[in-house]
């Protein structure tokens, strides 16, 4: 195309600058390809050295790590999928009961209770284990205080109690998602042929329900195996993979056993994985369409016990909150329940240096994941270069990949040479970029399959080049897929633990790691401040962000948020 | 000629779209390429915008090979089926975008846009949202959008489509007069023939990938090329075939008597379309449609004899 051009282009020349388009055109190939090489460097690289690394050191290739973890560390295991399997199962349930309640129960509160279920999405880490000591530990308000029981509270029943309570809320969400999508019609033609409102819950609405379902309980077991941050505070002598391989890293360095106990925590989840790929895709039914709710009236007392369920789940979260809250104001929390500003003046530099730099982690990590996540779903959508199938497949890796797993991957990967970035900022936010472009990813598809490709053709025709096309017209119809991304990849670094405990280094913390510390060494006041303080800037920066960037549209945004947020979480289609 | 199709073939997996085709565009003057849906009308048009790359073939324009220039540089505009509006900017804004990339300063874009606003008659709706307006105004701001570009040929893919038939005949007359009046050359694809008869220099017809005939409406509609452009424009009765030379008649050419005539038949159905009548006569071997002027009718019924003359040079061999 460069060598002996025709004068025609010659003349085209004086209108638009050939030169300039084409080198526009070659920097956004190169954006690409650098993108392309980012995904494989920062998520096939260190997959591949946490693999390898679990079965070859010391020059030697073996089994022995894995060998010893079936024999001598089965309890392990075991506790680990038992845990796992039991919150999932106690979660999905108490998310369909919500989620039924949102939609077959009318008005009655359907607004509140979304509200909340979507507020405590931002939750941090250890809000769950740290409100769990504070009001069921040895002084804790509702074992001590109301019902004067001294009792050990740290045990597997604690842990599987609270990642229930936590996972119930995105399992309500998935399934309500899905229940949406539903054609109310068959619900409607179960009643008209004679079935009763628990019938035809049972014979049709769950049953059409059941792809989300398994969405929800493949998603909450992956949750339950990577949670780090609950087992460790509550567990007690109880432990798990988990937390087993944090004190490998941390304590022991012993990173082959780390990366035997990682490699793993991802076998369940591949193989549920591929569970759900085969019965959800198999699934004539499966809508992501943004529907309605239900206009099905269910009998009294099935309302009345899903509003029971709803309500007592709601109000067991706010507690949390409230308590948290509380004991960021209470003197000395179990002893002296007495207002003080004592926790707040008491935060020291450190404490609030590591603050700042949660926020700026997660500023940067949010603005840069949600480009790359619009930027691989264009090129995978609509470019389709070759191997975008791979580049695709890559990019929803991480969502499989519980968070220690890929924290210790990326020690692994990049403590040696010739990448040497641990113990970096760069590969703290990296981490978190990386970790959840699936979401940004996915939330881009799901509007770029919607947008008429014509609409692009119009802009290069009138002379647009590529990244004027980018900019101009694709950027702006993706709004809504950039802020599920950006709330997404924010809230997540602000309140993350699993990944980012083996990236920091003493000396540049974030918030989370220093609560984490508070609460090791008891100090609940402070911990209780820290929770706060994440909860509150999270919330706001979020609020702001939709506010800015959904203002100038007038569309139905609430309802196409909706559906592209669903179809980005089970997007893995 | 201004513009050349030269050999230009495309080919997908199960099927050849574009078959060497061959197509040469007069300076000034509005070609229909015009063919049933699937016959590869589009793909050409895509072809000549430079959003298909074409396997074999070229693109010569004013004697300039311009098959490997991409789409943005090459100086043709578009009005796509779907308009490709921008629905994120207002209607002065979607105009003037392509300006940008001529270099104008914005005072100067917005002084061409606005111009080509008033030509297409939406001077009141300047900063109104694409999502206010209705699907004739779109349409115009789709051309509007192409015309400000001042491009050396003008692409339409089915412009008319979506509108309903009698905003169709108004928007189909306002293109035509703005052609006229700009003077562009210009590609009109469609698949509806009265369109194309009413407002083309010239037709060329399409069919599975190929051309089968190009000429001017009257050429192709009173001298068909091959049986499927007789049939595929306006419409066409088939007599004779297996004694006799098969013969083309259209129903207008037809003359229909009480009294006398070679052909006698008796009427099966009776179509009022206000300016004539078309009645379905059952011959010997068929069924023909005659078609009589309301001034001129006799007011026939079902079933009755009538006698049916064509002469020879009203007929058409082909």
């Amino acid at each position: 195309m460069n060598s002996g051009r025709p004068s025609m282009v010659n003349k085209i020349k004086q209108e638009v600058s050939f030169k300039d388009t084409s080198f526009s055109d070659f920097i956004a190939g190169l954006i690409y390809v650098l993108i392309a090489a980012s995904v494989l460097l920062f998520i096939l690289w260190p997959t591949i050295a946490i693999l390898v690394k679990s079965v070859y050191y010391n020059g030697n290739f073996t089994f022995g790590q894995y060998i010893q973890l079936f024999t001598e560390n089965r309890q392990l295991l075991l506790n680990s999928i038992l845990v796992a399997a039991s919150s999932t199962v106690l979660a999905v349930i108490l998310g369909l009961f919500v989620a039924l309640f949102i939609t077959h129960s009318g008005n009655r509160g359907k607004k509140t209770v979304f509200a909340v279920l979507l507020l405590t999405m931002i939750s941090p880490p250890f809000v769950s284990a740290l409100s769990y000591i504070m009001l069921f530990g040895r002084r804790g308000i509702i074992t001590y205080y109301l019902l004067g029981l001294s009792i050990n509270p740290y045990g597997w029943h604690g842990v599987v109690l609270m990642q229930t309570l936590s996972h119930a809320s995105l399992a309500a969400l998935i399934i309500l998602g899905v229940l949406r999508g539903i054609d109310k019609s068959l619900e409607q033609a179960s009643r008209d042929l004679g079935a009763g409102s628990l019938s035809t819950l049972l014979k049709i609405t769950i049953p059409l329900a059941k792809p989300g379902i398994i969405a929800a309980a493949l998603i909450s077991f992956i949750q339950s195996l990577a949670d780090f941050g609950t087992p460790i505070i509550i567990g007690g002598n109880f432990t798990v993979l988990a937390t087993e391989a944090y004190l490998n890293v941390i304590g022991l360095y012993n990173l082959p056993r780390a990366a035997a106990m990682g490699t793993l925590l991802m076998i369940p989840a591949l193989l549920m994985f591929v569970i759900y790929r085969r019965v959800v895709e198999n699934s004539e039914y499966f809508s992501l369409r943004v529907g309605s709710d239900s206009s099905l009236v269910l009998s009294r007392w099935i309302n009345h016990v899903l509003a029971l369920v709803t309500w007592a789940f709601i109000l067991f979260q706010l507690l949390q909150y409230a308590t948290i809250l509380w004991g960021a104001f209470a003197k000395t929390w179990g002893v002296d329940f007495t207002f003080s500003m004592k926790h707040i003046q008491a935060l020291g530099m450190g404490q609030l240096l590591a603050f700042a730099r949660s926020l700026e982690y997660a500023l940067i990590a949010a603005l840069a994941g949600s480009l790359i996540g619009m930027i691989i779903a264009y090129m995978v959508e609509r470019k389709k270069f070759p191997g975008y199938r791979i580049l695709d497949f890559l990019a929803t890796l991480p969502y499989m990949i519980p968070g220690p797993f890929l924290g210790i991957a990326y020690v692994l990967a990049f403590h040696d040479k010739p990448l040497i970035l641990t113990g970096t900022v760069f590969i703290v936010i990296v981490n978190c970029i990386y970790r959840q472009l699936p979401i940004s990813t996915k939330a881009g598809t799901a509007i770029l399959t919607q947008l008429n490709p014509e609409t692009e053709y119009g802009a290069r025709d009138l002379g647009a080049d590529e990244i004027s096309t980018f900019k101009d017209v694709i950027l702006p119809s993706l709004k809504p897929a950039f802020l599920i991304g950006f709330i997404n990849t924010f809230t997540t670094t602000m309140t993350t633990i699993g990944a980012i405990i083996f990236l920091v280094v003493p000396g540049s913390e974030v918030a989370t790691v220093q609560m984490f510390n508070a609460i090791k060494t008891g100090q609940i006041g402070v911990s209780a401040v820290i929770a706060n303080m994440i909860i509150i800037v999270t919330l706001a920066v979020n609020l702001a962000f939709s506010y800015f960037i959904l203002r100038p549209q007038r569309y139905k945004d609430s309802e196409k948020m909706e559906g592209t947020y669903v179809s980005a979480i089970e997007g893995i289609r | 000629m201004y513009l050349q199709l030269k050999e230009l073939g495309k080919r997908y997996p199960n099927i050849t779209a574009v078959d060497n085709l061959h197509l040469e565009v007069n300076q000034g003057e509005l070609l229909s390429i015009l063919g049933p849906s699937g016959c590869g009308k589009t793909t050409t048009l895509r072809m000549v915008g430079g959003f298909i790359a074409p396997d074999n073939g070229k693109v010569i324009l004013e004697g300039n090979d311009i098959s490997s220039v991409p789409a943005n540089l090459r100086p043709t505009a578009t009005v796509f089926q779907s308009y490709a509006l921008f629905p994120h900017m207002n209607v002065i804004q979607n105009i003037c975008y392509g300006l940008k990339f001529k270099r104008l300063g914005k005072k100067e874009r917005l002084v061409q846009g606005e111009h080509m606003l008033e030509l297409v008659g939406l001077k009141q709706y300047k900063n109104k949202s694409i999502q206010q307006l209705s699907g004739g105004e779109q349409q115009r701001v789709a051309l509007a959008r192409a015309l400000v570009m001042n491009p050396k040929v003008l692409l339409l893919d089915e412009p008319l489509s979506n509108l309903d038939a009698k905003l169709r005949l108004k928007m189909r007359k306002e293109i035509r007069d703005l052609q006229t009046e700009l003077g562009i050359t210009t590609l009109y694809v469609t698949h509806d023939q009265e369109e194309a008869l009413s407002i083309s220099d010239r037709i060329a017809v399409m069919n599975n990938g190929r051309i089968e005939q190009v000429g001017t409406p009257n050429t192709v509609y009173n001298s068909p090329a091959s049986r499927f452009v007789a049939e595929f424009i306006g419409r066409i009765n088939f007599i004779g075939g297996e004694k006799q030379a098969l013969l083309a008649v259209r129903p207008e050419q037809i003359q229909m008597s009480d009294v006398s005539g070679s052909t006698p038949g008796t009427i099966t159905q009776k179509q009022f379309t206000g300016a004539y009548t078309t009645y379905l006569v059952r011959v010997s071997d068929g069924i023909v449609e005659v078609d009589v002027p309301s001034p001129e009718d006799k007011g026939w019924k079902l079933d009755d004899v009538v006698f049916l003359s064509f002469s020879g040079e009203n007929t058409l061999v082909v």
